[in-house]
């Protein structure tokens, strides 16, 4: 397998994450387990890759627009972002969290439409109360990649809150990366890199 | 009087040569001669590993199963093979038509001749003149059976059948090494393939993420800096390097293989990559892979029938010792009515006569000294190639041993290369999305990048080495096309 299938495949996963199939808004979420969750999510977003002829702005959109209603980002925010801001001013960490978020969905949405898979196994679900680990894999042409969803209940309905792509934590890489460059330099500049990429990312 | 010689017995033919006369005796003998065939017995020659070349190739993507099917067909080793069964064939049904049935020969003569009256003691005519010429008809018939010869015919007959199925053996031995040639061949094309497409996308990468970082540094990206740009740049050698490394040479597998199908060069070649069976024998099959090539064999069955193909011949050179009993009879008829027919029982008319005649006889060479020595020779060359015979099971045994050991080795290495390949290709995507949400560094970027390359190369090369393993177990196991079953099967099994 190479690394571009194993990357459309995560970013992909990534998209699902964020769409999910059940908006907040949904009537049936709340009845849908984990795993259904995320199987009605990557239908969609399969169904929409299927029906869409070329991947323009507008097919992203459209995605992103589900993935917007149906994601917690702030529990991905909190989780990677927690620690960091002992000892430092209340509007740095709160700038930290919201760009981070902003950066997040850039990233993702920059590559909707080129990533993709063509089919996902769907192995097991493990339900703990109201947190959840669906497992998973892949599969893009002769490649595959394991995919580990973790979600949580918010009452309504399930959201996903972290992945796991190869025994690889998303949250946890973030963290280690943010620990790091936080050790080298300072959480400001960490904060400033971030706003640079986002600005980056929004110029044409 | 029946008189009758040997002839020469060096393994070609023996010929048994009959006077026949059954009423008067002859002044001029006349013989009659019948072959009896012996097989030319050929000590195992075995023919080394060669290429053939095939007349037909295919436009379409061909697959292993059909490359080595189309070069099987279409080879002349092969076809030349097939002729040499053939020819052991009709010797064998050669000499077993001569025992079983009677050897008949009939000659027939007629022209003209000049007058004769009066008898042997007064006659008016002379025998130099040539006035007065008339015609003449002669037409002999001779029948030979051979009843007992002491072993001798049956002897030649089992040589002829083994001298057959030791040139089937060797057919089907050169099948199975052109069959090797061919994938081997086969494997080295889509390796190659593959190792250019990897050398492309690894130099192709490398450019994107050089450029990526020019593009950052311009944009005064906090995440790059000078250094790394040029760190970047300066590694250009070792991708370009690393990129141009040949697992297999293309080019070279590509001339060859298109040679061994008989396909112009300048037509595309496209083959379709094969899929690589799981081995699963571990230690304990060996005995059972073992005990497999020494009954499949084709190179070991070649030189069994070669031995007893000599076994038989000095068999054969025992009996040449004893008689050979025979039954044997003709008939006669001649007729030149210018001629006067001689009755007189003591002289024989070569012209006016009828005969019919039938002999029990026997034939018996006492030339011992020269039967012993051919027999001392049948004898060490049986003996000679019954101990080549133990030799090559040896090499046989020794051959399988270390390719079942390089074949187990080179699937652990691939188990291996593919763990690390996914760990590889997991960093690098990574260290990407790292590096694109801002908070990654470019070189362990493009140290990861570097590591997911050379390990594609690792495993393309590990993947032909181990394939490459298993055709040879197989051509040692004695049917290369075991491997297109594993291959199909996608598991390595024994039959």
């Amino acid at each position: 397998m190479d690394w571009y299938s194993c990357r459309r495949i995560v970013t992909l996963f990534i998209v699902v994450l964020l769409a999910g199939a059940y908006g907040r808004n949904s009537n049936a979420a709340s009845d849908s387990g984990p795993m259904t969750t995320i199987q009605a999510s990557n239908n969609e977003v399969l169904a929409i890759y299927q029906d869409a002829g070329t991947i323009d702005s507008g097919v992203q959109q459209q995605i992103f627009s589900v993935m917007e209603k149906v994601t917690d980002f702030e529990a991905i925010s909190s989780q990677a972002t927690a620690g960091f801001c002992d000892g430092q001013p209340p509007p740095l960490c709160e700038e930290f969290k919201t760009v981070f978020i902003t950066l997040l969905k850039q990233n993702a949405l920059r590559k909707l439409g080129h990533y993709r898979a063509d089919h996902f196994d769907y192995l097991q679900e493990n339900i703990d109360g109201n947190q959840a680990v669906v497992h998973t894999i892949a599969h893009y042409r002769e490649s595959t990649v394991q995919l580990d969803y973790h979600l949580h209940f918010d009452g309504k309905q399930w959201l996903v809150v972290n992945y796991i792509t190869d025994e690889i934590d998303t949250i946890k890489n973030y963290r280690r990366q943010f620990k790091r460059i936080i050790a080298k330099e300072s959480l400001t500049m960490l904060v400033d890199r971030l706003k640079k990429k986002v600005a980056q990312n929004q110029s044409p | 009087m029946i008189r009758i010689t040997g002839g020469l017995r060096e393994g070609l033919t023996v010929v048994l040569k009959i006077n026949l006369s059954m009423d008067h005796m002859s002044r001029t003998p006349r013989t009659v001669s019948f072959v009896f065939l012996l097989v030319y017995l050929v000590i195992f020659t075995f023919s080394p590993t060669e290429a053939a070349v095939a007349e037909r190739g295919e436009e379409q993507q061909l697959s292993l199963a059909e490359a080595v099917s189309l070069a099987l067909k279409f080879s002349p080793l092969m076809t030349i093979g097939r002729f040499e069964v053939k020819q052991a064939q009709h010797k064998a049904d050669e000499a077993l038509g001569k025992i079983i049935t009677p050897q008949v020969t009939a000659t027939s003569y007629s022209g003209l001749v000049s007058e004769a009256r009066g008898d042997v003691s007064n006659s008016p005519d002379e025998s130099e003149e040539y006035d007065d010429l008339g015609p003449f008809f002669k037409l002999d018939v001779t029948v030979v059976q051979p009843l007992y010869t002491f072993g001798k015919y049956s002897a030649a007959r089992d040589a002829g059948l083994n001298y057959q199925s030791m040139q089937e053996s060797k057919l089907r031995a050169a099948s199975n090494n052109l069959s090797f040639e061919v994938i081997k061949a086969y494997l080295g094309v889509t390796a190659g393939t593959q190792g250019l497409a990897t050398g492309h996308q690894l130099t192709d990468k490398y450019q994107f993420l050089v450029d990526k970082i020019q593009t950052l540094l311009e944009s005064d990206d906090p995440t790059v800096s000078d250094s790394e740009l040029l760190e970047a740049q300066s590694m250009l050698f070792d991708i370009e390097q690393q990129a141009t490394k040949t697992v297999v040479n293309l080019e070279q597998s590509t001339v060859y293989l298109c040679g061994l199908l008989n396909r112009p060069l300048d037509k595309e070649l496209r083959v379709k990559t094969p899929n690589t069976p799981d081995f699963n024998m571990m230690e304990p099959a060996l005995q059972k892979v073992l005990d497999y090539a020494r009954s499949n064999s084709w190179a070991l069955k070649s030189i069994e029938s070669g031995v007893l193909a000599l076994q038989q011949k000095a068999e054969l050179e025992t009996n040449m010792k004893y008689p050979d009993i025979f039954l044997a009879a003709g008939a006669g008829y001649g007729y030149a009515p210018n001629r006067d027919k001689q009755v007189n029982p003591f002289i024989s008319d070569d012209y006016n006569y009828q005969k019919i005649g039938a002999v029990l006889g026997m034939k018996w060479d006492f030339n011992f000294s020269s039967h012993n020595a051919r027999e001392q020779h049948a004898a060490v060359e049986y003996l000679k190639a019954a101990e080549q015979q133990k030799l090559a099971t040896l090499r046989l045994d020794g051959e399988v041993r270390n390719t079942f050991s390089e074949t187990k080795r080179y699937w652990h290495l691939l188990t291996a290369v593919e763990k690390s390949l996914n760990a590889a290709r997991t960093w690098t995507m990574l260290e990407s999305d790292n590096f694109d949400m801002g908070i990654g560094e470019v070189k362990r970027l493009i140290t990861a990048y570097r590591k997911y390359f050379q390990l594609k190369a690792d495993e393309i090369e590990t993947r032909y080495n181990y394939l490459l393993a298993l055709t040879t177990l197989a051509k040692s196991l004695g049917n290369t096309e075991l491997c297109l079953q594993w291959e199909q099967n996608g598991l390595v099994q024994l039959p």
